[in-house]
């Protein structure tokens, strides 16, 4: 499977407007901080537009609405820390439906420490400002 | 008998079985990033509590432990107030032998916030009492309420004088920058503990700096001026005076120990007074009153020296308000009305005058400063120095000569100026072990003074005897007083070294010389017209005679009578001395001066300086560039005329003519002739002798540099021939060693750097470090850079090593905050001085949030507050990422500006406050679209940019009302 693309695969069923789906992230557990946020596109019948819906992945990528989306256009985004942002249109038409998302991984984050100037030499900040520690 | 048998083996197989033990003593020393003792810490082996520190964080305790085997110690405290990351070790139980476990545990520290200001984050932080204070810091500690109690107001009692109510462990975090105080108005118009670093140009210890704000009710009091009274100091020092906010800075050369005074006064406001008597913190508040206080001072002051008169009484209209306290200092508050004639009189005991008596005209700022003097004339205290040698190739040689001359000299100096009743002997090693506590040393201090420093309360001048060795010996006294400047000296040649006796006569015959030349003090018995008595005659060892002049101290009044000064105020002549008296002329008093009992006499030198015009400059030639040569004593016919000043230069006698010397140790002495109707400046040039240098050092074989120029390598076993004065000695190429720099002064003509005064080099424990961290091991790392001491030039880079190993390699962010914490804790890093150490505060933040992250599904309180105290660390340290170098600044603005909005995103995770939700979005914008795209981008930062992108939609999300919730 090629990154950088997402394949979306759509199950149609008998139930009401649903969604699940998968998000695929090369082995790697998926930490609490991974979400997916649905957006409805289209207006409703009454001409307001509904909010969006976060709801959490389980470390295995897997994911599904408790609740009964409304009908129509809907962006659906996973929203991954360490991946970047993958995306998707699904149109519900009151029956449940199965994304599959492909992440693809952002380089590592590593905490890196930021290092002191070992020595008085080695000169001046950004702003240009003389490191030296002052004479006292 | 089969189930005895049975039974039997059974036993013994349960007991062969039975793993083997031995006992571990656990030795724990539990201390915050702060390097407070922690009390009452669980200590945990294998999940089991064992028992808990005492208040000095210590524990000693022992366990029976299986051999073999690898156990977990845990130290954990809980507290109200604040979260303390636990500390976790593991230790290998290697044998059956008894062993120590040996525990120097850093417990990171963050204060619990209250539920406002987790809501409020943008908001002033909160005092420890609750109530909100612009700038101060929140952090406190258990035991914050008690020691708060320690500090007591003084006399007067009307202003509210308080300590804030804050942190007794100083928190490396949100303190206000004392710049303020720095910057916009200088931080002390006399700050002890600079001049005390000034001495010899060393810094000891890092400074301690006390923020005083000073408000009268709500509003801040400008112009107030903060006097300093230290434990030991018989004078109240100018500290600082506050700015329009209300704040000053008063710097300490090191934390001041015992009980400190500080005395605020304001035109139109009662004195305050703020006594505090044990642990000083960073920040003094004192609140004023308006009104009117009477501060009079009682002093007396003896060789430039002014003391506090304790004890004295002070009369108010004639009924008694108070005595003065250690420093001489009464505040009375008055209540009279303005403009009233008010009579104050005091009364001190054993000086003079016996009584004295003024009026004041009540104002908004009445000041009586008086100026008493002891009945007995002071002896001048003074301290006798080692001999200096200079000359003479082989010292070694001379060694057992030159230690019997010394003792002669001091027996003979003892006898001859200690003897006299004019001069008391300060032991050597007093001044010795003082010299030392305040950075310095005794040479140093008789070469540049001791004014400004505790040494001036113990001795008033210094003799330095001088031997230079040439084929004439020249045996010298010098007298030196507290500014550095001789003045009095003496010398006599002596016919050899070996002739001892000569010894006792010369210096008897420089004491004599002495006597006619050391400018004495006394005080006014009594004036009787245009003549008056002073205490100084002609048996207390004075040797004052006829014609002998005396400067007159006492007070003058200034033109409108308003206020009194003290100072010179007219001149004496001797007429007739008697056995402990003088009688003397006045030759000229300033106008509104009086002249009465008590008034202070200085000798003026026996030398008519009023008839000096002709000038000598002298300097040393080395090289294509001249220097000029101090305190080298210039003698006419033999007798000491003076001697040169910082600039090599003196006024002679214009009268004078006959043979001109001059003597400095470590040149060769200077003949010339002086004319009788030499007028003109002459410049003189005095030839430095040279010095013998031998080097060792251990290890051996370091690059030895004088001047810069390599001039062999360690051990030099054949002397070098150097110039004396100051050179630059250089150690280097040691591997594992650290290189070795100095500046020597060799005036002494030989110095031998052998034997057990070979240079010992340091182990470069940094470097070994580096080498065992790139072979992959960390731990040892860690291990040698724990042995670089607090005291060492190293220290803080150390800690910074460490944290850096911690944070990026074993991923201990806990301990990496401690690391971080402790370079973040030194002063000057503290407050931003040190910009190098910049990075440790970006550090500190990142290993805070980090913390939290591994804290975040145990413990979310304490995870929150380690989030909240990130972003204070990290929203401090913003303005100063300029001071990154080039090369390192766009990690660090990443790093920074990432991880502040990361730890507000998940304060609103955890919190989920709206506030919060609305901040964390702009906190990601700010971040994407200001130094996301304005900072050059690696690939650690491309990661940032797009999780970055990632929590923005999700908080954005939220924010724009989504539903669902972001908990788990």
């Amino acid at each position: 499977m090629k990154r950088g693309l997402f394949f979306l695969s759509v199950v149609a069923s008998s139930c009401a407007p649903s969604l699940a789906g998968r998000l695929d992230s090369h082995g790697q557990i998926l930490g609490p901080d991974a979400k997916v946020n649905i957006t409805p596109l289209a207006a409703t019948t009454s001409g307001q537009r509904v909010g969006s819906i976060i709801i959490s992945v389980k470390p295995d990528g897997t994911f599904a609405t408790e609740e009964q989306l409304p009908v129509g256009d809907c962006l659906v985004e996973a929203l991954v820390p360490g991946f970047a942002v993958a995306s998707t249109h699904v149109n519900l038409d009151g029956s449940s439906k199965k994304i599959d998302l492909d992440l693809r991984p952002l380089p590592r984050t590593s905490l890196r420490a930021s290092q002191v100037q070992r020595t008085i030499e080695d000169g001046r900040g950004a702003g240009g400002a003389n490191l030296a520690p002052p004479s006292l | 008998m089969v189930r005895q048998v049975t039974i039997w083996l059974l036993v013994a197989l349960s007991l062969c079985c039975k793993p083997k033990e031995t006992t571990v003593r656990f030795l724990v020393d539990a201390r915050t990033n702060q390097g407070e003792p922690v009390h009452a810490a669980q200590v945990i082996v294998d999940g089991k509590i064992i028992g808990q520190t005492t208040n000095d964080g210590a524990f000693r305790g022992e366990l029976k432990l299986p051999v073999a085997a690898t156990k977990k110690l845990e130290i954990k405290k809980d507290s109200d107030t604040h979260y303390f990351a636990p500390y976790t070790q593991t230790f290998d139980v290697s044998s059956v032998t008894p062993q120590e476990v040996t525990v120097a545990a850093v417990l990171y520290f963050v204060p619990k916030p209250s539920p406002e200001s987790a809501k409020t984050l943008a908001g002033p932080p909160i005092t420890a009492a609750g109530s909100v204070e612009e700038g101060m810091q929140d952090v406190t500690t258990d035991s914050d309420a008690e020691r708060q109690s320690e500090s007591h107001v003084d006399q007067p009692r009307e202003p509210e004088l308080t300590q804030q109510n804050l942190p007794s462990i100083a928190t490396n975090i949100g303190d206000e920058t004392p710049k303020e105080g720095i910057e916009n108005q200088g931080v002390a118009k006399t700050s002890l503990g600079e001049e005390k670093s000034r001495l010899d140009g060393v810094v000891t210890e890092a400074p301690h700096l006390v923020t005083i704000h000073v408000v009268s009710g709500t509003n801040p009091l400008a112009g107030v001026e903060v006097a300093v009274g230290e434990e030991g100091a018989s004078q109240l020092k100018s500290g600082c005076t506050t700015n329009q906010r209300g704040r000053c800075v008063i710097r300490f050369a090191k934390k001041p120990s015992g009980e400190l005074n500080l005395v605020a006064t304001k035109n139109g406001f009662k004195t305050g007074v703020l006594k505090i008597t044990s642990n000083l913190r960073d920040k003094v508040r004192i609140q004023l009153e308006q009104g009117r206080t009477l501060d009079v001072y009682a002093v007396t002051e003896s060789y430039g020296h002014v003391y506090g008169l304790e004890d004295v009484e002070v009369h108010v209209r004639g009924k008694l308000v108070g005595n003065t306290d250690r420093f001489g200092r009464l505040s009375y508050v008055f209540k009279g009305k303005g403009e009233e004639l008010v009579p104050v009189g005091l009364k001190p005991e054993s000086y003079i005058p016996e009584q004295f008596e003024t009026d004041f005209v009540a104002s908004d700022q009445m000041t009586l400063v008086k100026y008493f003097a002891p009945l007995e004339p002071p002896a001048a205290r003074i301290s006798l120095l080692n001999l200096v040698v200079s000359g003479g190739a082989n010292r070694r040689d001379l060694s057992k000569r030159l230690t019997e001359i010394n003792r002669l000299l001091d027996t003979s100096v003892r006898k001859h100026i200690f003897g006299s009743m004019a001069f008391k002997e300060v032991p050597l090693e007093q001044i010795e072990q003082r010299a030392k506590k305040i950075g310095t040393d005794i040479r140093t201090v008789a070469k540049r003074g001791w004014k400004n420093t505790d040494l001036n309360a113990m001795m008033d001048a210094v003799i330095q005897p001088n031997l230079m060795i040439g084929p004439k010996p020249v045996l010298e006294l010098m007298v030196i007083n507290s500014d550095g400047k001789t003045i009095a000296a003496a010398k006599e040649e002596i016919v050899s070294i070996d002739d001892l006796n000569a010894v006792d006569k010369n210096i008897a015959k420089m004491a004599e010389r002495i006597d006619r030349v050391f400018p004495f003090e006394g005080a006014v018995l009594k004036r009787d017209g245009d003549r008056v008595v002073i205490n100084l005659g002609r048996t207390q060892g004075f040797g004052i005679k006829p014609g002998d002049q005396f400067d007159l101290y006492g007070t003058q009044a200034e033109k409108l009578g308003r206020r009194q000064s003290f100072g010179r105020i007219g001149t004496l002549t001797v007429r007739s001395v008697q056995d402990d008296s003088a009688i003397c002329g006045i030759n000229q008093v300033l106008p509104r001066a009086t002249v009465g009992r008590g008034d202070l006499v200085k000798l003026r030198g026996r030398k008519n300086s009023e008839d000096r015009t002709a000038e000598i400059r002298v300097f040393e030639g080395r090289g294509n560039t001249a220097h000029a040569v101090s305190q080298a004593n210039v003698y006419l016919n033999d007798e000491w005329i003076g001697s040169t000043d910082a600039e090599g230069r003196l006024v002679l006698p214009q009268t004078g003519s006959g043979e001109l010397k001059i003597v400095k140790i470590g040149f060769s002495e200077h003949h010339g002739v002086l004319s009788a109707n030499g007028k003109n400046s002459s410049n003189i040039v005095m030839q430095r002798l040279s010095a013998i240098l031998k080097v060792d050092s251990k290890p051996s074989k370091a690059t030895v540099k004088i001047d810069g120029n390599v001039v062999g390598v360690t051990p030099l076993v054949t002397p070098i021939t150097v110039h004396s004065g100051f050179i630059k000695l250089e150690l280097e190429g040691v591997p594992g060693y650290r290189g070795y720099k100095t500046v020597l002064e060799l005036d002494q003509g030989a110095l031998e750097l052998v034997g057990e005064e070979s240079i010992v080099l340091d182990p470069d424990l940094r470097s070994i470090a580096l080498d065992l961290l790139k072979s992959g091991k960390p731990e040892e790392a860690i291990d040698r850079l724990n042995q670089v001491k607090p005291d060492h030039t190293d220290y803080l880079m150390a800690r910074h090593e460490i944290g850096e190993i911690y944070l990026n390699q074993l991923d201990q962010p806990a301990k990496a905050a401690a690391a971080f914490g402790q370079v973040t804790a030194s002063e000057a890093v503290k407050q931003f001085n040190d910009k190098r150490f910049v990075p440790s505060h970006i550090n500190e933040g990142i290993a805070l949030f980090a913390t939290g992250e591994k804290l975040a599904l145990e413990n979310p309180e304490a995870a929150r507050a380690h989030y909240q105290k990130a972003l204070e660390v990290l929203d401090r340290v913003m303005p100063f990422l300029r001071f990154v170098a080039a090369k390192d600044y766009p990690q660090a603005v990443h790093n920074v500006d990432y991880h502040r909005a990361l730890s507000r995103h998940r304060l609103w995770t955890v919190t989920q406050d709206p506030k919060l939700l609305v901040e964390t979005v702009r906190g990601w914008r700010n971040y994407l679209e200001g130094s996301a795209r304005t900072i050059p981008v690696n690939d650690d930062a491309k990661a940032f940019i797009g999780n970055a992108e990632v929590f923005l939609k999700q908080a954005s999300a939220q924010l724009g009302g989504a539903r669902g919730t972001m908990r788990q």
